[in-house]
């Protein structure tokens, strides 16, 4: 058993104190090769707190959470800090849930629609433009929000302006993150059934961290600027760390 | 000096003196400590040299709670040790081999200790950030020990012994898994914190220039007794006898040998 000892009890090169901070992808990559098993389990817990159905918004904003603390290099008690935010962000996260779900489904089926009748007159290509941007916004605004309510609790309302004026502000990082949320599925879906354990294992916490990548940034500068103009202090992450 | 009690965040003398009287101990018929004598006043740093398979180590394990003596009185700030459990002595040991958990990270590593103790979580973190910055690991609390170095783990398991708040240190050659360099900055940072700490501290070493920059006093064993006590200095100018001096061998030392074998 000395090759089991070794292993767990050989030394490592050393991990440099005055290494500069990652940075973009560089730093995305770091937090999954230091956090991929975390990353695993994580997945099974949003699984499995997702199976009630009526679960799945707060089992996505406590993995948002683990995330969050994982970019922002703070330590994670994954079970404890899971539990914790699912428990104390349930009502809020089913409310964002319930909003997110229809503001998304019901413009995405208004295009759908668009789309048929758009192959008989052209015309309705406009509406059809129209349903899906703001379906897309609704999305960006929902990574936002998501995002945000990880981040820091805060009332209803003044989430949803913030997560609206940061999908204005900058939605490219958001529609970047979703993207790769879709190319995960779209790769489930594709390689089915190689693929057949992918959402068991990354599909949910990786989508997750993906967004939490994506719009962290902005939205950690979002709860600075309103605490600013409050005269509150934003003690949660730290901007410089995310970018 | 006094031990900042982290608890209140004031300064309160929590340091335990030992005391050990006759204390012997066999493995088999293989005896490792024949009645050793030792005492060591609260705050001092007493270091334990001796060759390999002196005992050394049993003692520092006797100490602990983690043997039993087969005779003799063992007490730890006055206390006789008898019943008492190695978990309710207050002591910290640090391993050779960092004896860290290689799949958690360094914070949860100093937590685990404290989180046993059921010790609040504010208080958790705020033991572990001081302990951080004292041994300037700040920067490792979220890795895991694999990538570490030797002396950013040894480090670790100063800090892991540091957050318990501990009225004893019981080192057991913690340098000598270390490289010069390492070894070299782990040694001051040990004289820091006994500095800063001020309780008392127990290390065992089988280098003898190890003991004499680091301990107060220096307890030298050979063939399961304790072949002389005192300081360094007087350790290396009136070595008791040959064993010592060979141990300690400055020009006195060489002088005491040829004299004896004259």
């Amino acid at each position: 058993m000395n090759w089991l000892r070794h292993f767990w009890t050989r030394t490592g090169p050393g991990i440099r104190k005055d290494a500069p901070p990652k940075t973009g992808f560089a730093l995305l990559a770091d937090v999954i090769a230091r956090n991929w098993w975390e990353l695993v389990q994580l997945n099974l817990l949003i699984l499995l707190a997702c199976l009630p159905l009526v679960t799945i918004p707060a089992a996505l904003v406590a993995g948002a959470r683990i995330c969050t603390l994982m970019l922002e290099d703070k330590p994670v008690y994954l079970g404890r800090d899971f539990l914790e935010a699912f428990r104390q962000l349930f009502w809020k996260a089913t409310a964002l849930g319930l909003i997110a779900t229809v503001t998304i489904t019901l413009p995405a089926y208004a295009a759908f629609i668009f789309l048929q009748a758009a192959r008989d007159s052209i015309i309705l290509a406009l509406p059809l433009a129209i349903a899906a941007s703001t379906a897309l916004f609704a999305a960006i605004a929902a990574a936002y929000a998501l995002t945000l309510l990880a981040l820091r609790d805060q009332p209803l309302g003044l989430l949803l302006k913030r997560a609206l004026l940061g999908g204005l502000a900058r939605p490219l990082p958001a529609l970047a993150a979703i993207a790769i949320v879709a190319l995960l599925w779209a790769l489930h879906v594709v390689f089915y059934p190689v693929s057949i354990f992918m959402p068991v294992l990354i599909n949910f916490s990786f989508g997750t961290l993906a967004v939490i990548f994506g719009v962290h940034e902005a939205a950690v500068r979002l709860l600075a600027f309103q605490s600013a103009t409050d005269g509150a202090t934003y003690a949660g992450g730290s901007a410089k760390r995310a970018q | 000096m006094a031990l900042l009690d982290l608890d209140t965040a004031t300064p309160t003398p929590i340091r335990s003196g030992v005391s050990m009287r006759g204390v012997s101990k066999s493995f088999g018929k293989t005896r490792v400590l024949d009645a050793v004598d030792i005492e060591i006043a609260p705050g001092e740093f007493l270091a334990i040299v001796g060759p390999s398979g002196c005992g050394k180590s049993t003692l520092l394990r006797l100490i602990a709670g983690l043997e039993d003596p087969d005779a003799g009185e063992l007490r730890i700030g006055g206390r006789l040790m008898e019943d008492v459990s190695s978990r309710q002595r207050n002591v910290a040991m640090v391993f050779q081999h960092f004896a860290l958990y290689p799949h958690l990270t360094v914070f949860r590593n100093l937590a685990t200790p404290l989180e046993l103790k059921k010790l609040p979580r504010a208080e958790i973190e705020r033991r572990i950030h001081e302990a951080a910055e004292l041994l300037d690991i700040a920067y490792l609390l979220n890795r895991k020990p694999r990538l570490m170095s030797g002396g950013q783990r040894q480090r670790v398991a100063l800090a892991r012994a540091m957050v318990r708040n501990p009225s004893l240190f019981l080192l057991d050659e913690p340098l000598s898994n270390l490289d010069a360099q390492h070894r070299a900055e782990l040694r001051t940072e040990i004289a820091k914190l006994h500095q800063r700490l001020g309780a008392t501290f127990v290390y065992v070493t089988h280098d003898p220039a190890e003991a004499t920059i680091l301990a107060d006093r220096i307890a030298v064993l050979g063939d399961g007794i304790v072949q002389q006590i005192g300081t360094p200095e007087e350790l290396r100018t009136q070595p008791a006898n040959d064993f010592v001096a060979a141990f300690f061998g400055g020009p006195q030392a060489v002088r005491h040998v040829v004299g004896v074998a004259r």
